[in-house]
């Protein structure tokens, strides 16, 4: 028994180094950032940082991250959401920065972006606001599209005016011909003209003796899967209205690549789901809080929970759906199998360098390019 | 139109000032030198008008728009400052508030219903509004805060344009995200305000034109302290410039012990007392207001560092030769037994009289202080009853009991903050008050009274089945033999299911022992993050 297993294990070694040369270094890598000023490159085979930057002068409290579609390029949104700053991957070197305000005295922090399928623009979801002299004047929200190769110094090439309030989440469709925007509703534009194709209720959701469903998500994480999967939160009339004692919970699912929208609910979990994310094979979600939950899609129902060492606020799993990787908050990136739900490992940042709210994205890309 | 009267009058000195240096220089004799609230037109003049521009009627741009209380001018000067790069000295900044809030200030009967903010009481819990106005502004901040400020409907709306350029992201939060906040806001919530609290009103313009009162003299005060008892003194004020006065107190500390207190205070609005000092090292600050008799004065004072903390007062002329019992040191009289109790007042002169079936014996007196035996028969009245010294009644100051028939542990619902080397604990007072059913013998009907605080032994316990699990009883801190809640460390705890924090969710049991029998009652009580003590309110 023993010598078999170290013979599998052998063979694996073998195979895996094969592999590993025939594809050259492609890798999957967390991409996540930390405060004051880093970016890091975590190998997940190697369970260790692979690369850490610092964020060019000025850039503090780096937040959402948003990947190039090849992974080369990280756009952070960093110096409390007024900029967006874009690092090659390979080289460290900050190849785009785009300063929001377009008129003088504005002041415009970001609350969404993501990058067009062919990472050429980038889609920025903005509020402005005007400080005159005497007053504030708040401006309507507004989606800005930079061109990628916009520079040190982009400038918006498009504004989309009189975006709805209170988005969170700007999401592409796999095709590229669709924007998503996410907030107490959800929205699909035309990403040519920010004209609203259609607009889905969640907050003005009518289910008997249900209040509208509640959400607020500060992640995507469609990575492996093409589907955005998100928690929607309701109370329902027998139960107590609190993410603590919520007994349904729901799933917002959007399919990138199909279009396809759906709000499903699910039975049986206690726990908070901070964050959530669907498998590759969209058979199951992984998320939580304090604990990691495991639900069945289909079923609708949690499959498995296990407490966590301390509470955490977003869950990605491996492109081969094998892994899940919890993070957030403080220094630490645990691993856990995604099958029994153990704990597999930790990777810890350097110095303890503080995630706090910044993004933490699956990407693939090969660093050696 | 509504250009401040001091305004008018430092335009006119600053233009006779101009007359004069323009003349041959000779000796004159030297100006009467400013008074604070004229240096705070000048402040205001010279240095707000770099943006606030002034109209022809020389009204500046959305700051003639808005009155506040001293706390809330304050608020606005800090953010100038932090914010629009203002900068004043010291004594500019104190001068711009002293002229803001005495020319668009509040009038007694605007801020009579939120003294709690302006003396920095801790757990109150607001009731009575609109539950929709309470969300749209009070899940942030204590809806007294937008209830201490005038403005007419535009000018709210404006406000609410400043909240989302300082807090962009406030439309996303719980309460929030429910609603169209910012349609709301710059609609019927806007409206709404400019109807509840407008600038210009008939009470504001009566005050404004009412004389002001003079301070200096002789005052005796009465404070009490939650979970400790009753402070008294007396205090001599000395004027030292215009609204500006020092105080001399003689102090007989809660626990017995005679202290002086040197200190100063100003006077905002005519009425507006707030005194600062030091008290064994410590600073304190106190906020009152006097009262429409003209020689009373009411509020709080409270420990700079720890605002939770503090004495609810009166204040009384002791120089006009008032009678008046101010205070009982204990309420609760039980049938059958003798109570000693004290009567602390001012001027009392006369016979001491508890009413019917009590037999009163007085012990020691003099006209501040009477301490008296009070002896009550088997079958004394039952209730609420008056305590008279001569002719000066304090009405319905104590209660004879025969049993306790329930404890309310008050506040009902409290808030503590867990401290950490940067930031201090907020601690949480409780005490236990006894009640009796009244003559139905049934609790909670109109006939209950109250008895009394009473003594009792104090515990924590988890407040439902989560704390429970979590064992928040063991981490969020301790409660003393006093009823004070004393929170623990901030911070991830190891030991902890989770790694959790010391946060808690408690029940805190009182145990109180009437003869034989054992009563127990409870509250409510959060153990949450720290909050920095800018943060924690204050108008």
């Amino acid at each position: 028994m023993r010598r078999q297993v170290t013979l599998t294990t052998i063979l694996g070694a073998l195979l895996f180094a094969l592999a590993a040369s025939a594809h050259a270094a492609e890798k999957d890598y967390i991409l996540t950032a930390a405060n004051p000023n880093k970016l890091y490159l975590i190998d997940l085979k190697r369970r260790a940082v692979a690369r850490a930057y610092e964020l060019p002068d000025p850039a503090v409290g780096p937040s959402f991250i948003e990947p190039s579609p090849d992974g080369r390029i990280a756009y952070v949104v960093a110096n409390q959401a007024r900029d967006i700053i874009g690092i090659e991957l390979t080289s460290g070197k900050e190849v785009f920065r785009a300063h929001m305000p377009q008129v003088k005295n504005e002041r415009v922090v970001n609350f969404g972006l993501t990058v067009s399928p062919d990472g050429a623009k980038i889609y920025s979801y903005e509020i402005p606001v005007q400080a005159k002299l005497d007053r504030y004047e708040a401006q309507p929200n507004r989606i800005a599209v930079y061109a990628a190769n916009g520079g040190l110094d982009a400038k918006a090439e498009a504004v989309f005016i009189n975006m709805p309030r209170r988005i969170r989440l700007l999401l592409f469709s796999k095709d590229g011909q669709h924007l998503y925007a996410l907030g107490s509703n959800f929205y699909t534009l035309d990403p040519e003209t920010g004209r609203i194709i259609a607009a889905y209720p969640l907050r003005q959701w009518q289910e008997p003796d249900a209040s509208p469903y509640d959400t607020l998500n500060f992640w995507p994480t469609p990575e492996s899967s093409d589907v955005f999967t998100a928690v929607v939160v309701d109370g329902r009339a027998e139960v107590a209205r609190s993410y603590q004692n919520t007994d349904v919970t729901a799933l917002f699912h959007l399919d990138l690549k199909q279009g396809v929208f759906t709000v499903s609910p699910i039975k049986g979990v206690q726990d908070t789901l901070f964050a959530v994310a669907a498998s590759p094979d969209k058979r199951f979600a992984f998320g939580g809080f304090r604990t990691l939950s495991k639900i069945d899609l289909k079923k609708g129902a949690l499959v498995k929970r296990v407490d966590l060492d301390r509470s955490y606020y977003q869950f990605n799993v491996s492109r081969d759906g094998r892994e899940v990787y919890i993070s957030g908050a403080m220094c630490d990136i645990v691993i856990h199998d995604a099958g029994n739900l153990e704990k597999k490992a930790v990777v810890l940042l350097p110095d303890c360098a503080d995630m706090a709210g910044a993004a933490v994205r699956v990407v693939r890309l090969d660093l050696g390019k | 139109m509504r250009l401040p009267a001091g305004l008018k009058a430092v335009a006119v000195a600053a233009a006779l000032m101009a007359l004069a240096s323009c003349g041959e220089e000779k000796e004159t004799p030297a100006p009467p030198p400013l008074t604070l609230r004229d240096l705070g037109a000048e402040v205001v003049a010279r240095e707000c008008s770099l943006c606030h521009r002034a109209a022809a009627d020389g009204s500046l741009s959305r700051l003639s728009g808005i009155r506040k209380t001293p706390e809330g001018w304050e608020m606005t000067l800090a953010r100038m400052e932090s914010t629009r790069g203002v900068k004043l000295s010291p004594q500019d900044h104190r001068a711009a508030v002293k002229f803001l809030a005495d020319t668009q200030g509040l009038a007694p009967s605007e801020t009579a219903p939120y003294r709690y903010e302006l003396e920095r009481r801790p757990n109150v819990v607001e009731s009575g509004r609109n539950a929709d106005l309470t969300s749209m502004c009070a899940r942030c901040h204590a809806f007294a805060r937008v209830a201490l400020q005038r403005r007419d409907a535009e000018e709210w709306r404006r406000l609410f344009h400043t909240h989302l350029g300082l807090w962009p992201t406030l439309e996303y939060q719980v309460l929030a995200r429910d609603r169209d906040w910012w349609e709301e806001a710059q609609g019927w919530v806007a409206t709404a305000l400019g109807s509840h609290f407008p600038y210009d009103t008939s009470d504001w313009r009566e005050w404004s034109a009412a004389p002001a009162v003079d301070f200096q003299g002789r005052w005796r005060f009465v404070g009490y302290m939650p979970g400790e008892g009753f402070a008294e003194g007396v205090m001599t004020v000395t004027r030292n410039a215009v609204d500006e006065y020092l105080v001399a107190a003689e102090e007989q500390t809660a626990d017995g012990a005679a202290i002086n207190v040197n200190y100063a205070a100003i006077i905002y609005s005519k009425y507006e007392w707030r005194g600062s000092g030091k008290r064994d090292n410590r600073d304190f600050y106190e906020a009152a207001a006097l009262q429409a008799d003209g020689v009373t004065m009411t509020g709080r004072s409270y420990w700079r560092d720890a605002p939770e903390m503090g004495s609810n007062f009166v204040v009384v002329r002791a120089d006009r030769g008032l009678q008046r019992p101010l205070a009982v040191t204990k309420e609760g009289l039980k049938r059958g037994a003798s109570t000693e109790i004290t009567i602390l007042g001012v001027g009392m002169k006369g016979e001491v009289s508890l009413g019917d079936g009590i037999a009163v014996r007085v012990t020691s007196r003099s006209e501040d202080k009477i301490v008296v035996m009070a002896e009550v028969a088997a079958d004394a009245p039952l209730g609420r009853r008056d305590v008279r010294v001569g002719d000066a009644v304090m009405a319905q100051a104590v209660a004879v009991y025969d049993k306790i028939d329930r404890i309310e542990v008050t506040p009902g619902q409290a808030t503590a903050r867990l401290g950490s080397d940067k930031i201090a604990p907020v601690s949480a007072q409780f005490e236990a008050v006894a009640y009796a059913s009244g003559g139905d013998g049934i609790a909670g009907t109109d006939d209950d009274f109250r008895i009394g605080v009473v003594a009792a032994a104090w515990d924590v316990a988890p407040y439902d089945e989560e704390a429970s699990r979590m064992k928040d009883h063991l981490y969020a801190g301790k409660i003393t033999p006093h009823g004070r809640f004393l929170p623990s460390e901030a911070g991830g705890n190891p030991e902890r299911l989770y790694g959790a924090s010391n946060a808690g969710d408690l029940k805190v049991i009182a145990t109180v022992a009437d003869g034989d029998v054992t009563l127990t009652g409870e509250a409510h009580l959060i153990v949450t993050k720290p909050l920095p003590p800018t943060q924690r309110g204050g108008a």
